[in-house]
């Protein structure tokens, strides 16, 4: 069943600049969905319609079916997405375990020891934390909240090869063990190689490809 | 976790920005409560001085046959804005017999040629309250022995110590004053008391014997309306000092006395006494606008650094913001909780106020007001004769006068303050608050 679905949907900016050109797709539950594209292709603006961040110049987003700008952007935020960014975004005057507690009311400390970090780490606060333990709890934070669609703008684009590496395997239970959408904006082929499905955005459009430089997807 | 838990963990944890707010919005809340303490104190001030300067004027009917009239002077009474206290006073001259009606030694000075019909005369002095007579109040003037003449009494004198030592009178005994200019005009009095004065007499040398210290009588309106206008039963007199409630209503209250029928208003003269209260409110009111405008000027400036301080602060929390938003929180619960952590610190800040604003208005409230008063007393005596500062303080009541915080300019600084922050942090959160989500987001990317 599709849980996302983009209809028709059109950009344009404040400098009349038509980015998005009437962007058709479906994005499912249980897979993991990569946007590539160059630079400045409109990717993060995708990812931002997609998590109601903005809304559309014109067509719909469909959320279950539902037009996520009739049911409230800040309740689609609220309650069916969760954001991983490249600069992982914490809040930097809480603890790991209260940035997680921010999107869950659940312990915070078992997804965080899941995600690698020790109890101490994660009483620490964020910013003595490395670039990839940040990112590990940027991750928790997205997991732990009841979201069922993950949306990642470069989330591996700060960290060491080892560390992106464990990132884009969390990030793959997340869709293929956890059930969740996970939709990746990314530059990054290792990471895309991942994905069950990748779109490509040129000149505002968007084109579905299960192939990547000749290398055919891996499929579960 | 809830706004108020993460406004806490906030404040708890950036600690410099909430000290930094902390000591700003105590150094303001601190000046706003001491100025409204000192403005409380000189409204208080303001209240003492007119209870303690009472206005009054004085209707002079010395050019009218009659003086003034018992009928007279209950139509005056009955003028709504009157205190009730009036003071009923005749000067004249006497002469002074023994209760044989011998005539009686007076002091005659150093003058060698004594008027005819004034071998044995003085000053008659009556007061319906003779402590309250300006010879008491201002040329010190002292009761000795016997009690004060009221006008209650009626034929009853207070001699000078040394006319009645001359003449070996005492408390008790009876004498006689008759009309100079008419020998058949005279009555039979009692000694009630015996003064002196404290002073001695300026320009004895060139004063006149009958106006000599030793040689006035003081005695009550009845007997001195007998000799002056002839009345038996009925008491006339030459003036009336009356006093007002308010001392800003003296100007209406004369213009309601001069409406009075039956009076020749032409022959009278009044004068208004409220100098005093008009310098001394003048003076308590510059201290006031003062005041005023240090509130107004705290204010302003309070609210523009205030403005100007979170407005900084919030600049650097849209990265912040957007990751709320990002995580669906509302627009309004980050406000809310921008909001809560302002008030945390105000709230502290505010208690902590109350301390420090007692300790420092009470010092700086108690040398302005004393400035103030001291500068009112300076222009407002009366008779001339300076007396000491810390007397006249007492007598107006202001030195017991507390600066001091008081419970209803405090809940005012608590309102103030809370709507201070409320609208501060509104404004300075204002164009954050405008950007779309996405903005926010490409500005903390």
């Amino acid at each position: 069943m599709n849980i996302m679905e983009l209809q028709n949907v059109q950009y344009t900016y404040d400098n009349k600049k038509k980015v998005l050109k009437g962007i058709n797709a479906q994005m499912e539950q249980g897979k993991m969905y990569a946007i590539l594209g160059p630079s400045g292709c409109g990717k993060t603006t995708l990812l931002s319609l997609l998590g109601g961040l903005d809304s559309p110049s014109s067509g719909k987003i469909l959320y279950l079916g539902e037009d996520i700008a009739k049911t409230g952007l800040a309740d689609h935020r609220r309650s069916h997405v969760a954001f991983i960014f490249q600069s992982y975004n914490l809040i930097d005057y809480l603890t790991p375990m209260e940035n997680v507690a921010l999107t869950s009311k659940l312990p915070s400390l078992p997804i965080l020891e899941q995600l690698g970090l020790t109890k101490e780490e994660a009483r620490r606060n964020v910013l003595k934390l490395s670039g990839g333990q940040q990112q590990r709890v940027a991750i928790a934070r997205a997991l732990a909240s009841d979201a069922q669609i993950i949306l990642a703008d470069e989330p591996t684009g700060n960290l060491d090869e080892d560390t992106a590496a464990e990132i884009r395997a969390i990030l793959k239970d997340s869709a293929h063990k956890s059930g969740k959408c996970v939709v990746i904006v990314t530059h990054s082929n290792d990471l895309a190689k991942e994905a069950d499905v990748i779109f490509r955005l040129r000149k505002g459009e968007l084109q579905a490809s299960d192939r990547l430089d000749g290398i055919s997807l891996k499929r579960q | 976790m809830s706004l108020w838990k993460r406004a806490c963990l906030y404040s708890m944890r950036k600690r410099g920005k909430t000290i930094t707010l902390f000591m700003f919005l105590l150094i303001m809340a601190t000046l706003m409560l001491i100025c409204l303490s000192i403005r409380s104190a000189a409204e208080i001030a303001n209240a003492n001085i007119k209870k303690a300067l009472l206005g009054y004027f004085t209707v002079n009917a010395k050019q009218l046959d009659s003086g003034i009239t018992e009928d007279m002077l209950g139509q005056i009474l009955a003028i709504d804005g009157l205190s009730g206290k009036y003071t009923l006073r005749s000067y004249s001259y006497a002469n002074y017999f023994d209760a044989e009606r011998n005539p009686l030694e007076i002091n005659t000075g150093s003058v060698t040629q004594i008027p005819e019909k004034y071998a044995n005369a003085g000053k008659l002095v009556a007061n319906s309250n003779t402590e309250s007579d300006s010879y008491f109040i201002d040329a010190g003037f002292e009761l000795t022995e016997g009690i004060a003449i009221t006008s209650e009494q009626k034929n009853v004198v207070l001699l000078h110590e040394k006319f009645a030592e001359r003449n070996g009178l005492s408390v008790g005994d009876r004498m006689f004053l008759g009309d100079v200019s008419d020998k058949s005009r005279a009555i039979s009095v009692q000694v009630a008391g015996l003064f002196t004065n404290t002073k001695e007499q300026e320009a004895m040398e060139i004063t006149p014997m009958y106006d000599l210290y030793d040689n006035i009588v003081f005695t009550d309106p009845a007997t001195a309306s007998y000799l002056l206008y002839g009345t038996e039963g009925e008491t006339s007199v030459q003036y009336g000092d009356f006093y007002v409630n308010d001392p800003d209503n003296l100007e209406q209250v004369m213009a309601q006395v001069q409406e009075i029928k039956g009076v020749e208003w032409d022959e009278c003269i009044l004068t208004r006494y409220a100098k005093d209260y008009q310098n001394a409110k003048t003076s308590l009111a510059g201290l006031q606008n003062i005041v005023f405008i240090a509130i107004a000027i705290v204010s302003i400036i309070s609210f523009l650094v205030l403005v100007l301080f979170l407005t900084l602060r919030l600049r650097g929390r849209i990265h912040e913001t957007g990751i709320y938003l990002a995580m669906g929180v509302s627009k309004c619960t980050v406000l809310m909780q921008y909001l809560a952590e302002v008030f945390l610190v105000a709230a502290v800040a505010l208690l902590m106020s109350y301390g420090t604003s007692a300790a420092i208005s009470n010092q700086i409230g108690s040398t302005l007001l004393s400035q103030v008063t001291t500068d009112t007393y300076e222009t407002t005596d009366l008779t001339g004769v300076t007396e000491t500062i810390k007397e006249t303080l007492i007598d107006l009541g202001l030195s017991e006068i507390k600066v001091s915080v008081s419970g209803k300019d405090y809940l005012a600084i608590w309102l103030f303050g809370m709507a201070l922050c409320l609208g501060s942090t509104a404004l300075a959160a204002y164009p954050i608050m405008k950007m779309k989500p996405k903005n926010t987001l490409s500005q903390m990317s």
